[in-house]
């Protein structure tokens, strides 16, 4: 679904962000991301997203290359950043239905999503308030929803528990697994190891830019904790 | 408190004109927009040091020397008002930097001083600027005594004073109102056109008064000294302080400093309150899901940005204060009819020919779209993960201003139509040149825009008065509408029209090439 093909970069100013990450995620897998603050995760997601541009490498979804064919890749693409900003001057429903629109999502389609989810995060009564009024939580919450609208096949997030209280995690959990069930795959990164490693088909531990290990979480850790292969793997990398 | 109010300020400083950026940034694409936004900003400032620098000269040149003092006052006033209208008001409520000062051990009174301490350094530079030339020309060849150095530059320290605070507390007033109202942003965006238009007719009626009309070269001393008495009497007390008159000078600067410390009193008292009140949105929790129609991408992007446009309402202040103008000059021509005006500049003709042009100059500097990538903000990411064409979202901001311009334009068209009896050609021009201008700008807005990006950023004053984008889009539309001046006056009759259908057919090949161009930009390289 997700193939990443020695991406590698730089940022003006020469600081090199990502260099020469590969990754496969296959339909179907739980893909956490991990590493500490300034690894690269942020701006690998970015890349794949079509947020920013690379220099070298390639990132294919489903089969379609991220620099030649962004539109049809976004398609089928769900991002949710870390901080959700989003359009304050918007209600919480005239934003999923802009986002909507811009999937090009049937009416009934989209009413039928925005319920089901609106109701599962319990923010359907606050779907007529400006955005501005929301807490972060709340915004994180519509973030979601709208990044589920269109069903997409690949859906990335950036420390999507962030913010989140214990009941909408658990419910994006239940949700993420539902869509893996249904073919789609996820690539997530986070800080929070515990929840990787019990959510995660898959993990990927990145530092300075370089992956340091990745493949099956139950194979990776061998009955260990996934915080003691983090910080063995992360402190052999010094 | 006074260390507290030197950081703060400091803070506010560095944080309007991106002076962190050019000296910290490892981003050659970032320092260079600063170093572009500075140069277009030394530009400006260049260019209103030989307006007064010229203009004092003339005076001096037509025995009008004693007016220069007072020309250089009211120059320096008129522009620290419009630099400071509605913006000092959002600048001084600015609710994100509220939010970060407020739980600061810092006491409200630094936090309003310090704002306003930032506006009141920019606004000393502007009247510096403004001053030097004209006083330095004037000593020159009148060699004046010490008590015109002396009242010159305390001048400059005081002059900003009075202007700022009306300025600041006009764009208070209509945030404080709007603060208690349901819908803020429409309640300021009306509040502020109310008083822009209340602003303008006055001054115009001041303008257009019988008793202003120069016949006599001799007169223009004066004339400058009793038309500036009429419409801001502390002037009189300025210009008799430089004169000698110690008196005058000092209850100057009492009024001056007492209503600028009466005026900080007052927004300390209620900043808090204020701050808060903007800061609050409406929450009702009780919507009702009900059936989602669905739209075309263009028009979910063109509706989204048009609810952008309207939620700031210095972006809509700024963006159509030339149309608005527009619309004021022709009911202006209207009411007064041709013959008095062209009477007043003394040609015959002179504004049927001129009105296209000077229509065209209005639209020239109202563009939404200069601003439009850049109050995407920290949002950008949004349409940027979209599957959406740069071609569709730069159409949604273009459409937008075309929206905000073509209503103004239409009324000014068909009032100018009736007020003005014109060949055939005359109203071709009147109708394809402003509108060829409104194109321009749009297409252009977003070229300038998508180089030269601010989008970290917390206040929409930052983006839609000091951006570089914005300064530079202006001058260059100002520079495309001055071409046309000068066949206004170079030519007369089918040469002129031809000149015209030349300058027509020039905007509108360039428009085409830009707007190829902008189409073509890749959005997530605009960063």
């Amino acid at each position: 679904m997700l193939e990443i093909k020695n991406l590698s970069k730089t940022y003006k100013g020469g600081k090199k962000a990502v260099s020469n990450l590969s990754l496969k995620i296959e339909k179907g897998d739980i893909y956490g991301f991990i590493g500490h603050n300034g690894a690269g995760k942020t701006t690998t997601i970015k890349c794949i997203c079509g947020i920013i541009d690379f220099e070298e490498g390639e990132i294919r979804i489903d089969g379609h290359s991220v620099k030649d064919e962004p539109i049809l890749c976004k398609t089928i693409t769900a991002y949710i950043p870390d901080n959700p900003d989003l359009y304050e001057y918007l209600t919480g429903i005239q934003y999923l239905n802009f986002t909507a629109d811009m999937f090009g999502i049937s009416s009934a389609e989209r009413s039928e999503s925005i319920k089901k989810y609106a109701d599962e995060f319990e923010i359907t009564s606050s779907l007529g308030d400006l955005i501005s009024s929301y807490s972060h939580g709340m915004k994180q919450k519509l973030a979601i929803i709208a990044a589920l609208i269109h069903k997409p096949k690949l859906l990335v997030l950036d420390e999507p528990f962030v913010g989140l209280d214990p009941k909408a995690s658990v419910t994006l959990k239940k949700i993420m697994h539902e869509m893996c069930s249904n073919g789609s795959a996820i690539f997530f990164s986070t800080h929070i190891l515990d929840v990787a490693e019990k959510l995660c088909t898959k993990i990927a531990i990145i530092k300075d830019g370089q992956l340091v290990v990745n493949g099956e979480t139950a194979k990776l850790t061998h009955g260990e904790s996934l915080e003691s292969l983090f910080m063995e793997v992360v402190s052999r990398a010094e | 408190m006074l260390n507290e109010i030197k950081l703060l300020t400091k803070v506010n400083i560095c944080n309007s004109f991106g002076i962190n950026e050019a000296r910290f940034s490892k981003d050659k694409k970032k320092r260079r927009n600063v170093i572009i936004y500075g140069s277009a900003f030394l530009f400006l400032a260049l260019i209103i040091m030989l307006y007064t620098a010229v203009l004092s000269a003339v005076l001096i040149m037509e025995n009008a020397s004693e007016a220069v003092p007072m020309f250089i006052f009211i120059i320096a006033t008129a522009i620290i008002f419009i630099f400071s209208v509605f913006k000092s008001g959002r600048a001084l409520f600015n609710m994100k930097t509220y939010e970060r000062e407020i739980v600061l051990p810092v006491k409200p009174l630094a936090i309003v001083i310090s704002r306003l301490l930032s506006m009141y350094i920019f606004n000393a530079l502007l009247a510096a600027i403004i001053a030097v030339p004209g006083s330095i020309i004037y000593a020159v060849f009148t060699a004046p005594g010490l008590s015109f150095y002396i009242t010159m530059i305390l001048g400059i320290f005081l002059i900003p004073l009075l202007p700022m605070t009306i300025a600041t507390a006009l764009g208070a007033v209509v945030l404080a109102a709007a603060s208690k109202m349901k819908h803020k942003n429409f309640a300021a965006i009306i509040l502020s056109m109310i008083f822009t238009v209340l602003v303008i007719a006055l001054s115009l009626s001041f303008s257009f008064s019988g008793n202003s009309i120069i016949s006599n070269i001799s007169e223009i001393s004066s004339a400058i000294i009793t038309q500036a008495e009429n419409i801001y009497p502390p002037s009189v007390l300025f210009y008799n302080g430089v004169f000698g008159d110690a008196f005058a000078y000092a209850m100057f600067a009492v009024i001056s400093v007492g209503i600028f410390a009466v005026f900080t009193a007052i927004v300390q008292w209620k900043f808090t309150a204020v701050c808060s009140a903007l800061n609050t949105s409406a929450s009702k929790k009780d919507y009702v899901m009900h059936e989602l129609s669905k739209t075309s991408q263009l028009k979910a992007l063109y509706i989204k940005e048009f609810r952008r446009y309207l939620a700031s309402n210095i972006y809509v202040m700024n963006t159509s204060i030339g149309y608005v103008l527009m619309v004021i000059l022709s009911v202006m021509i209207l009411i007064f009819g041709a013959e008095k005006i062209n009477g007043l500049f003394g040609i015959d003709r002179f504004i049927e020919t001129a009105v296209p042009v000077v229509l065209a100059f209005m639209c020239a500097f109202s563009s939404t779209t200069a601003s439009a990538i850049s109050m995407e903000g920290k949002q950008w990411w949004i349409v940027k993960s979209m599957p959406v064409a740069a071609k569709k979202v730069f159409d949604s901001k273009i459409l937008v201003n075309l929206s905000v311009a073509f209503p103004f334009y239409l009324i000014s068209v068909i009032i100018l139509s009736i007020a003005l009896p014109m060949s055939l050609a005359g109203y071709a021009v009147l109708i394809i040149l402003p509108l060829a201008y409104i194109f321009f700008i749009s297409v252009l807005g977003i070229t300038v825009n998508a180089k030269l990006p601010l989008l970290e950023w917390e206040n929409d004053v930052m983006v839609v008065k000091q951006s570089g984008a914005m300064i530079v889009t202006m001058l260059i539309g100002f520079a495309a509408a001055a071409l046309p001046m000068i066949f206004v006056f170079a030519f007369s009759g089918t040469v002129q029209t031809l000149s015209f259908a030349v300058i027509i057919a020039v905007i509108i090949i360039t428009t085409a090439v830009l707007y190829r161009k902008n189409n073509r930009i890749v959005l997530k390289r605009i960063e």
